[in-house]
């Protein structure tokens, strides 16, 4: 599903969810859902990206931030990454939030 | 898989929750870490809710628990300390059962009550010393007959019992003849636990310098490999420390890998001897304090051990005891020090 969202929208991380970067059987990145256990492995990308969701940028700051991080070709990355946020709203992992 | 390797994939399926469900107990030992025992046990739905809370977590993470029932003195509710042991002996996330008590209020009819669960696979009961002067100057005077007294029914019983000895400066030149008594008891295994000095009183009175430590763990040693040829004692020397006496022995604390401590009032510790609080598990639910408690994740990083404890060669069967180096230094990440490496 393609959720509509402005460029100028404000997400965070919600509440249920906590990120952690650290060293631990061999896995770095992790996303710990607080509420039910679930545990998701990331990757670096996937980490750097939703650490950038502080609920103060924007989408679209963020997306200038991840391509100047990343430096890949412009559009693919940026339909990539739109493609993540709406997965990550639609699980709820981000929230509406912050101005 | 060979032996030690199905040991060890069994021990990373396994969790321990050591669960104070009570503060009452009847005695107030020298060495307790308790500071209060007045208060009353949560109402009953609250504790079968923390019950839940525990076996609903194993069932996410998919491991099998292991739970020690204690206090307190988990003997002085005996109604609800076997409904606990009910509860968990009828859960598939269970497999073992353990109850941690001073022993001095068993008789048969607990016995025979606690014989029905075939997960309750171990009543620990604490000795401090082999004879009634030695224990009874820490855990007050007619207890090491009562104690011994609670070993012989839970013996009669055919249940499997172990003693804990806690080590310090008051006891140790008694460890030798404790293990003589546990094989005369006939006992199932006894463990030796050096004291966690948690107040400067205690590390003045209780705690043993690590030259004398080292002494007092040799002779153990030597009276395990005595031991444990001709009878069926076993004497567990899986803690820290233990391998720098022989390296087949002693173990990595499991503290924040595989283990957990519930106080009476739901507090969560990463242990009973370290006193850090990390939630409580009845607002904050377990996952919250296992996945972000900054202190537990410190702990399961090895690197950040500092002192001797930092790189050292028998890190991965040591790492030292992480509420010892809290409780003397201030630093839960610091070196053990008790350690007597030079």
């Amino acid at each position: 599903m393609n959720r509509g969202y402005l460029m100028d929208k404000i997400y965070s991380l919600s509440t249920s969810y906590s990120l952690f970067k650290g060293e631990f059987n061999e896995n770095k990145y992790f996303l710990f859902n607080i509420e039910d256990g679930t545990i998701y492995r990331l990757n670096e990308v996937s980490y750097d990206i939703l650490s950038l969701f502080d609920g103060i940028r924007n989408v679209e700051k963020i997306i200038e931030l991840f391509i100047a991080l990343y430096q890949g070709e412009q559009d693919k990355m940026m339909a990539d990454l739109k493609k993540l946020i709406d997965i990550w709203l639609d699980k709820k992992i981000l929230v509406s939030g912050g101005e | 898989m060979n032996k030690n390797e199905q040991n060890s994939q069994n021990a990373k399926d396994e969790f321990y929750f050591q669960w104070h469900f009570l503060e009452q107990c009847n005695l107030r030992c020298v060495h307790c870490y308790q500071e209060q025992y007045g208060s009353h046990e949560l109402p009953r739905e609250k504790i079968f809710v923390i019950a839940k809370i525990m076996e609903n977590t194993l069932r996410k993470w998919n491991k099998i628990g292991r739970v020690s029932l204690t206090g307190g003195e988990p003997f002085m509710q005996k109604d609800l300390l076997v409904d606990l042991v009910d509860y968990f002996n009828r859960s598939d996330q269970f497999a073992r059962i353990g109850i941690l008590t001073n022993g001095t209020l068993i008789d048969d009819t607990i016995a025979l009550r606690l014989k029905s669960f075939n997960k309750l696979h171990e009543i620990q009961v604490s000795i401090d010393g082999s004879t009634a002067d030695i224990h009874d100057r820490i855990r007050g005077q007619g207890n090491f007959l009562k104690a011994i007294e609670g070993i012989k029914i839970l013996k009669k019983h055919k249940l499997f019992v172990s003693i804990m000895f806690t080590l310090h400066k008051l006891n140790q030149n008694d460890v030798l003849d404790v293990i003589d008594l546990a094989e005369k008891l006939n006992v199932d295994a006894i463990t030796i636990e050096r004291v966690t000095p948690i107040s400067t009183d205690d590390l003045t009175n209780l705690y043993i310098q690590p030259a004398e430590l080292h002494r007092i763990y040799n002779d153990i040693y030597m009276r395990k490999q005595e031991i444990e040829q001709r009878s069926g004692l076993k004497i567990r020397v899986s803690r820290p420390l233990w391998t720098l006496i022989d390296e087949k022995i002693g173990g990595f604390c499991p503290v924040g890998f595989t283990s957990l401590c519930i106080l009476h009032d739901g507090s969560v510790l990463p242990c009973r001897r370290l006193e850090i609080p990390l939630g409580n598990i009845l607002t904050d639910g377990l996952y919250k304090i296992w996945y972000t408690s900054d202190v537990l994740w410190k702990i399961r990083n090895k690197k950040l051990l500092t002192g001797k404890c930092n790189g050292c060669t028998y890190l991965q069967n040591c790492g030292g005891c992480r509420s010892v180096a809290y409780h003397v230094n201030g630093d839960y990440m610091g070196e053990d020090p008790q350690c007597w490496r030079k």
